[in-house]
């Protein structure tokens, strides 16, 4: 009986984790540049599966000097690329950062990254919360 | 009496001719190859000139209008600074090229000139590893901001960055994501445009390129 308990207990909690209270993140990577580059972008796709609207308002890393979001827009054929102050990740729903779109623009690595390699990064949510990843860099 | 039963000989055997010579011309002209529908590129209805420029290689070597001729380019605008856009369109023509290669194996292979509106940051010696990583075949010109302005204008590209100071190392620069197919008679025969697909763009190369070729 006890160890039913327990592993009902075990299940719940399983569960609990899996409906999550936060932003999970999946798939990110890290495009690899040509030698020398002093940008490189990242790409990710952050799922909320809570029932309330959460928010990025900053990303860091130890990689490099300065991490910024921006999303890309085609405006009547030109290329623009827009800093947001925040990321917004609807209730239940799922924010995708892909080629052409949103995006991290990563400035001056702190050191020579190539495919393979695996860069640090911070993800700051309105909630307060601290997201730690580590991204694959590699090629398209 | 005889003269006008003659004139009338001689008016009929001129209108034979007429009709034959006609007839063979529509006929020549039907014959002519349908041009292929188009799956991603523009086709100019006339081919337009370039007018001459002087820009320069990321060997540091002079280029030029001449540079632009007997053979195909596929021509675009951007710059090293540029984190998404610009690796992305490189890699896309650098899978055209692989698809060229591997699907119409018999068609010329263009040449591709990454030109970069950002003379400041981007010198030759620094286009020449941007370039290099994604092809070494790639070239890479830039110049004085004069004549890649000049340059963009007769491709129908454009650009435009503010620099928050002169001496400044971050900022974006707005620029045309668009690819230009240059002939090898060195005019301006159709535009690529955004977002790429590299299945398209290998598609419409080709038949542009056949096209051309069959009505010479």
């Amino acid at each position: 009986m006890t160890k039913w308990l327990l592993l009902l207990t075990l299940g719940f909690n399983a569960a609990l984790a899996i409906a999550g209270d936060t932003l999970t993140l999946e798939q990110g990577w890290v495009r690899e540049g040509p030698p020398g580059s002093e940008v490189l972008a990242g790409f990710v796709t952050i799922h909320n599966p809570t029932d309330e609207t959460m928010v990025i308002q900053g990303v860091d890393s130890p990689d490099f000097e300065q991490v910024e979001m921006h999303r890309s827009l085609m405006d009547n054929g030109m290329a623009r690329m827009v800093k947001q102050s925040a990321l917004t990740v609807p209730a239940h729903g799922s924010l995708e950062l892909k080629p052409g779109g949103y995006h991290l623009m990563l400035i001056r690595p702190r050191r020579v990254l190539q495919a393979g390699d695996e860069v640090s990064l911070m993800f700051h949510t309105s909630e307060g919360t601290c997201l730690h990843y580590g991204f694959p860099v590699r090629k398209p | 009496m005889n003269k006008p039963i003659q004139r009338g000989r001689v008016l009929l055997i001129w209108l034979a001719i007429a009709l034959l010579l006609g007839g063979t011309l529509i006929t020549l002209k039907l014959r002519q190859p349908p041009m292929p529908a188009m799956q991603a590129a523009t086709l100019l209805p006339n081919p337009r000139a370039l007018a001459p420029f002087q820009l320069v290689d990321q060997q540091g070597a002079p280029f030029d209008l001449a540079r632009l001729k007997n053979h195909w380019s596929l021509i675009f605008f951007g710059y090293t600074h540029c984190p998404d856009v610009c690796p992305t369109t490189l890699t896309d023509l650098k899978t055209t090229l692989k698809l060229l290669h591997q699907q119409y194996p018999d068609v010329e292979f263009p040449q591709v000139i990454f030109v970069s509106v950002d003379p400041d940051r981007d010198t030759p010696e620094v286009l020449r590893r941007y370039v290099a990583y994604f092809n070494p075949e790639f070239l890479g010109v830039t110049g004085s901001t004069e004549a890649i302005v000049a340059f963009s204008r007769q491709l129908n590209a454009f650009f435009t960055y503010v620099k928050p100071d002169p001496d400044a190392t971050d900022y974006p620069v707005d620029h045309s994501a668009s690819v230009s197919l240059i002939d090898p008679r060195g005019r301006l025969h159709a535009i690529f445009s955004p977002p790429l697909d590299p299945r398209a763009v290998a598609h419409d190369y080709a038949a542009i390129v056949n096209y051309a070729e069959a009505l010479q």
